[in-house]
């Protein structure tokens, strides 16, 4: 007997509806499966986040350490290797001077984080021109990490002058 | 955190019930339905109930694709041509598909979709409810009311003649 | 309706308002009204004019209209239902009562339209952010865009004309200040709005004693979205990813890697094409070996070519040549399929379906040859967003043609044309498309202009255009 319902015929009814196997459609189960791989290497691992914070700590670290300092004395030059000059920038003191060690692995960091954003963007960017704007998340779910455009920031002013008037009194 | 094997076990034992529940809204329930399984690869944590969750995310997508499908209308549609096969070929002695389709896309779409998510999806009651944002005795309700209705629709016979024009 | 249907449908699945099979033809009605052209001429417009604009950055109004909007309604709401209704059709108390809430939003969509710029900043900061960061501001614009749609459609239902032309413009000038963001999904965000706003356009033609809007219309931009700047910040792309690295003073095409930068340019192209969030994969090593191996020997030979010095290339990891190589291949490929943007879309055509066609065996080629398939993963389907623009444009051309008819009804004892040439009052505009007139001819009574599909394509919903235009008093 169904657990839907009591009366028999629909009973009947639901055992022979239940028995017709839905047609499989169109999907592309290979490379559905290889696509999910792909979004599941994508999310954040519970490892990597632990990892990445240690990191970000000791870059932390090391950046306030370059703050509180004193600048060194050396001329930084970075030296380009490259068809129309083998000679060191101009303005050497004759020293063989390094780019600053701390500000390449900075750098490099933030490309890491350049590259995860823009895979997102050219995932998204693909299924706009496939299947229209209206595939894209709307405005709310879409994980952003990096800070509001603040209107603050538009204007050029502290935070405070929000509270003025409009800066545009035209009334309609 | 599902594995491969799991997520690609629920894709073929998931996907085709899926799909019978999107075309209950869209035209191309393939794309929602593909959405709706990378998506679950996606999550950080493995839903609790991921063929709920799946209905869930399916059921928006749907709603979205049908939206964005549509256009406004300002005449008469000229004669369509056929829809996919929302079942496969029934055996001998087994209710026909085609007819069972075509007594299910006469029910009022509350009823339908939850008779298929029901039927083909296996979830429960409650989470139906979840699913359509009401309670499981409503939800249970719609679905007798359907299933009523269908067993009255399967008892007539199909017409098989052109209506013929005075 | 039922009984047209060929009887062995009977398992015609037809829920409310959505089709679920092949789209049919689809043939837009509109019943039109003799209408002279305005005086000025320039009565009516859809983009805000030089001398009513006030110099402001319009991203500031549209982020405080973000911050009023709220949460937009389910999927279940009846907006939704009220936007794919005809205009006449909507329940207009119960449109207005829903519109209360957002007055103070629509006030600040106007202001923002007013702006003589929309800078979203973005140049500077998809060197910092890249741009998958960027996209939640032009998001926005969507959802305002829909609001629009009801509020112009009930001024229509109203037959309020002057306000609805004041709703489509603002709609309008939204649609152009997504454009002004120069992601390539902000261009399509402003042609899914203009569409919307033209769909009402439609409408509004049609309320009795609407004015003509030929000129109104064809005072827009032609082309409405312009790609020339899209088209290039897509190239900041594979440039920004490199930023970083430059800033920090190593130009990637011309210093060779140390061992330390070269593992984060690898595990950065792992997220690109095998999403190793950053870290490598046995996998993804092994695929990058093979691709050094064997795309080595040609990337060698193309920057030894290109003049650099060779006790430079031997100073840099294989994997960096090989990278050097597929950077150029990208640019070239990326140039191909862009050098077509200026030419009106019938010319353009050809050249683009080559480059396509181009991409499509360097991606081959990728897999064959060895080399990273950079132009493969990035390059984005220029021709389809070409075509979109196209599309609207001609959507617009239609419009222009159908007000251009209006004006010759109005001088012709309310007649329509026998054709397209026979309206002297305006020039009828061409079909972007294909380059060449609407087609257009008399049937029984009424008018049908129409534009076909691209040449060698079947008709699929979207890429044609009919109109059934019949007068009425």
């Amino acid at each position: 007997m169904s657990d839907s319902t009591t009366d028999p015929k629909l009973a009947a009814l639901e055992k022979s509806l239940s028995a017709l196997v839905p047609a499989p459609g169109r999907i592309d189960r290979d490379q559905l499966l290889f696509r999910a791989g792909q979004a599941s290497a994508r999310r954040p691992q519970r490892l990597w986040p632990c990892a990445m914070a240690l990191v970000s700590v000791i870059a932390v670290g090391l950046g306030l350490a370059l703050m509180i300092r004193p600048e060194p004395r050396v001329i930084e030059r970075v030296v380009f290797v490259s068809p129309e000059s083998q000679a060191p920038a101009s303005g050497s003191t004759g020293s063989t001077p390094l780019p600053n060690a701390t500000a390449v692995q900075n750098k490099t960091e933030s490309s890491r984080e350049l590259w995860v954003s823009s895979a997102g963007y050219v995932q998204q960017r693909d299924q706009a021109i496939r299947w229209g704007v209206d595939a894209l998340p709307p405005s709310g779910s879409i994980d952003s990490t990096a800070p509001a455009l603040s209107i603050e920031s538009l204007l050029g002013m502290p935070k405070e002058k929000l509270d003025q008037p409009s800066l545009f009194p035209l009334q309609f | 955190m599902m594995g491969p094997e799991g997520f690609s076990r629920l894709v073929d034992e998931q996907s085709a019930a899926l799909l019978l529940y999107a075309r209950q809204w869209c035209g191309a329930p393939e794309d929602v339905v593909q959405e709706a399984f990378l998506k679950l690869a996606g999550q950080v944590k493995t839903p609790d109930y991921p063929v709920a969750w799946l209905y869930r995310v399916v059921r928006n997508g749907a709603i979205s694709a049908a939206r964005s499908a549509q256009r406004r209308r300002r005449h008469e549609e000229a004669a369509a041509g056929r829809t996919p096969a929302w079942f496969i070929p029934s055996e001998a002695g087994q209710l026909d598909g085609e007819i069972a389709s075509a007594a299910l896309a006469k029910l009022p779409l509350e009823q339908r979709e939850i008779i298929v998510a029901h039927l083909w999806g296996g979830l429960t009651f409650e989470q139906i409810a979840l699913l359509i944002g009401s309670s499981s005795s409503t939800a249970h309700r719609r679905y007798l009311e359907g299933l009523t209705a269908l067993r009255e629709r399967l008892e007539k016979p199909c017409p098989t003649q052109p209506p013929i024009r005075s | 309706m039922i009984a047209r249907l060929p009887i062995w449908f009977c398992f015609w699945a037809v829920i409310p308002g959505v089709q679920e099979q092949a789209p049919p033809e689809e043939v837009v009605r509109v019943a039109l009204r003799p209408a002279a052209a305005p005086v000025p001429a320039l009565k009516y417009q859809f983009l805000p004019e030089y001398r009513n604009q006030v110099s402001g950055n319009a991203v500031i109004h549209y982020h405080r209209a973000g911050q009023m909007i709220g949460k937009m309604p389910g999927p279940e709401d009846k907006l939704w239902q009220w936007l794919e209704m005809p205009s006449k059709d909507l329940p207009r108390e119960e449109g207005r009562l829903f519109l209360q809430r957002y007055h103070n939003l629509f006030r600040e969509l106007e202001l923002a339209s007013r702006c003589d710029r929309c800078d979203w900043q973005f140049r500077e900061r998809i060197r910092t952010d890249a741009l998958g960061l960027l996209l939640p501001d032009i998001q926005q614009l969507r959802e305002f865009a829909h609001l629009l749609r009801l509020r112009a459609g009930l001024e229509i239902a109203d037959g309020r004309v002057a306000d609805a032309v004041r709703t489509l413009r603002i709609g309008f000038a939204m649609a152009k200040h997504a454009n002004q963001s120069p992601t390539m999904i902000a261009a399509l965000v402003g042609v899914a709005i203009a569409n919307q706003m033209a769909d009402l356009v439609t409408d509004l033609i049609q309320v009795p004693g609407a004015p003509n809007l030929y000129w109104a219309i064809t005072d827009l931009p032609q082309p409405f979205i312009d790609l020339r700047v899209t088209l290039q910040s897509e190239r900041m792309i594979v440039s920004g990813l490199f930023s970083p690295l430059a800033e920090a003073g190593i130009d990637i095409r011309t210093t060779p890697l140390s061992s330390q930068q070269l593992q984060v340019v690898i595990a950065g192209m792992g997220q690109l094409f095998d999403n190793t969030h950053g870290r490598e994969t046995t996998g993804l090593r092994l695929a990058l070996i093979g691709m050094t191996a064997k795309g080595y020997p040609e990337a060698k030979e193309f920057l030894l070519a290109q003049g650099m010095a060779a006790e430079t290339v031997e100073a840099m990891p294989r994997l960096q040549v090989v990278l050097i190589f597929a950077l150029a291949e990208y640019d070239r490929l990326f140039d191909e399929m862009i050098k077509w943007q200026p030419i009106p879309y019938w010319q353009a055509r050809p050249g683009m379906a080559k480059a396509d066609q181009g991409l499509r065996e360097e991606k081959i080629k990728s897999g064959e040859l060895g080399r990273i398939p950079l132009a493969a993963y990035l390059i984005p389907a220029v021709q389809k967003v070409f075509f979109a623009t196209t599309r609207l444009d001609r959507k617009l051309a239609a419009l222009r043609s159908i007000e251009a008819i209006r004006l010759y009804a109005a001088g012709h004892d309310g007649k329509l044309p026998a054709a397209l040439s026979e309206i002297t009052e305006a020039p009828v505009p061409m079909d972007p498309v294909t380059g060449k007139d609407f087609d257009y001819k008399m049937e029984d009574g009424k008018a049908v202009l129409s534009a076909p599909p691209p040449a060698g394509e079947q008709s699929r919903f979207g890429n044609y255009l009919k109109y059934e235009l019949t007068l009425t008093k």
